[in-house]
């Protein structure tokens, strides 16, 4: 049947996302006086909005921009630039926040891999010794993020 | 036996049967009194929804008199789909003077055709509360109109960038409680509703629903509803209020099942009459015909195939409301 002109819905807050609609709780938080982009995050009440928000602050405290998640078109747009990733006006929001999060995940299992390179040159850390400490070196570095999929490095 | 030179005769015969099969055919369907079936030659079909210009404002003497701007609301756009079908006939049909055989086909093939239409303009009511549904051709659809909604929902945006609030489409009786079974109370209540419909700015625009659609089940039920002299189903002599308000009722055969034959009789609509036609769409860039063949060599059949184009769409919704019937 008939395609109506999604990139307007969706930049108009009708819909939640390309071909799909608010669900009943969703448009009932919206109501409520939750903005639809933490809606489309997952946060149903203004307390989860809070709790967001406060993530949100405390990432970009620690990391010097905000979570890929809470990240508007121009942000987004800025990041991609930054990660090489090509995109034009008409990709959609939600592509260009998937393919940066994925670069940032694959950069970080990457880093990852190095640094269990170096470990290996150096040593088994299983061993104990040099190793444990190292790991609880690398904890206390590894930044707070809100949500699994944006906790990319400090640039 | 019918020979080369009896094709043009045959193939002139066998027209005018598939023809007259289709003109009946199109004088039984239902479908086209609430569908804008309309006829286009683009590919892409676009189509605005305009929600006509502001109202008249005061004008102080000497005053220019306000040039409004077209109030634009969303667009939808339906693309041209490409259906068809044959039969052929065969060395042998023809060797032995097959004449009823052959004559039964093209009748048989525009029954298919237009039934086949007919009911993918039913299951847009049908499927009306999904967002896609597989339609009656085995093809996944989406069921989306121009505010990327369902037909049916109780949230409708109105596309007007001055436009604020929503509005449903949804039947329901006088306890707010949708999906009701035909009944009188559902019907004055969203009678009621419909009346006090205010566009995107809150003007008033009511609209009045005229029209009752119902499956073969509630034909009897619908009748007595709506023409009575009398309070159906009642010992009082109260009038019947809502004789003469719903003028018309259309009973559509292909209501009582969807096309995968899920039965769906107690399904029940309320339109306006006239501007139904806004909120539902066919248009066909070519309609059902049988085309002449060649002859096949390799089996000596002549194949006769019809084919079609046309796509089916949602507008504005306002105008057709729904209930499951199951509450």
């Amino acid at each position: 049947m008939g395609v109506p002109n999604w990139s307007r819905l969706v930049s108009t807050d009708r819909i939640k996302a390309v071909g799909m609609p608010w669900s009943d709780k969703e448009l009932q938080a919206i109501r409520d006086g939750v903005e639809p982009d933490f809606v489309r995050r997952g946060a149903l009440t203004l307390e989860a909005v809070e709790k967001m928000v406060a993530g949100d602050s405390d990432f970009l405290e620690e990391n010097g921009r905000l979570p890929v998640n809470s990240m508007n078109r121009s942000h987004l747009a800025t990041r991609a630039t930054e990660l090489g990733i090509a995109f034009s006006p008409e990709t959609p929001e939600d592509t260009l926040r998937a393919s940066i999060i994925q670069i940032e995940e694959s950069d970080e299992a990457g880093e990852s891999e190095d640094e269990s390179d170096q470990s290996e040159d150096q040593g088994d850390p299983e061993a104990g010794g040099e190793g444990e400490e190292s790991e609880e070196e690398s904890k206390e570095e590894k930044p707070k993020t809100t949500r699994k999929t944006s906790g990319s490095k400090k640039k | 036996m019918i020979k080369s030179t009896d094709f043009p005769a045959l193939t002139e015969e066998l027209q005018e049967i598939f023809n007259e099969t289709s003109k009946q055919k199109i004088s039984e369907m239902e479908g086209k009194k609430l569908f804008d079936v309309g006829d286009t030659t683009v590919l892409n079909y676009l189509h605005l929804v305009m929600h006509g210009l502001g109202h008249p404002e005061r004008v102080a003497e000497g005053q220019n008199i306000p040039i409004q701007n077209a109030d634009e609301g969303d667009s939808i756009t339906y693309s041209q789909q490409y259906y068809g079908s044959g039969f052929a006939v065969t060395k042998k049909m023809r060797k032995f003077d097959m004449y009823d055989a052959i004559r039964s086909m093209p009748g048989a093939l525009a029954d298919g055709g237009w039934d086949a239409v007919d009911q993918s303009l039913a299951d847009v009511l049908l499927f009306g509360w999904s967002t896609s549904y597989t339609d009656v051709y085995g093809g996944a659809v989406s069921a989306v109109g121009p505010d990327g909604l369902a037909l049916f929902n109780t949230a409708h945006t109105y596309g007007d960038s001055n436009a604020a609030g929503t509005y449903s489409n949804m039947i329901v009786d006088s306890g707010a409680v949708a999906d009701k079974a035909l009944a009188r109370d559902p019907i004055i209540a969203t009678r009621a509703i419909a009346r006090k419909y205010q566009d995107g700015r809150g003007l008033n625009r009511g609209i009045d629903l005229d029209t009752l659609v119902v499956s073969p089940d509630n034909e009897d039920l619908a009748e007595r509803l709506l023409f009575s002299t009398q309070l159906p189903g009642s010992t009082n002599n109260d009038i019947n209020a809502l004789k003469g308000k719903v003028k018309q009722i259309i009973v559509w055969d292909r209501l009582a099942a969807d096309n995968a034959g899920t039965d769906k009789s107690d399904y029940w609509f309320l339109a306006n009459g006239k501007n139904a036609k806004e909120t539902l769409k066919a248009k066909f860039a070519e309609r059902p015909s049988l085309d002449a063949p060649e002859q096949v060599y390799e089996n000596k059949n002549w194949e006769y195939t019809l084919d079609f184009f046309y796509a089916i769409g949602l507008g504005f919704q306002p105008y057709v409301y729904g209930s499951r019937g199951t509450a």
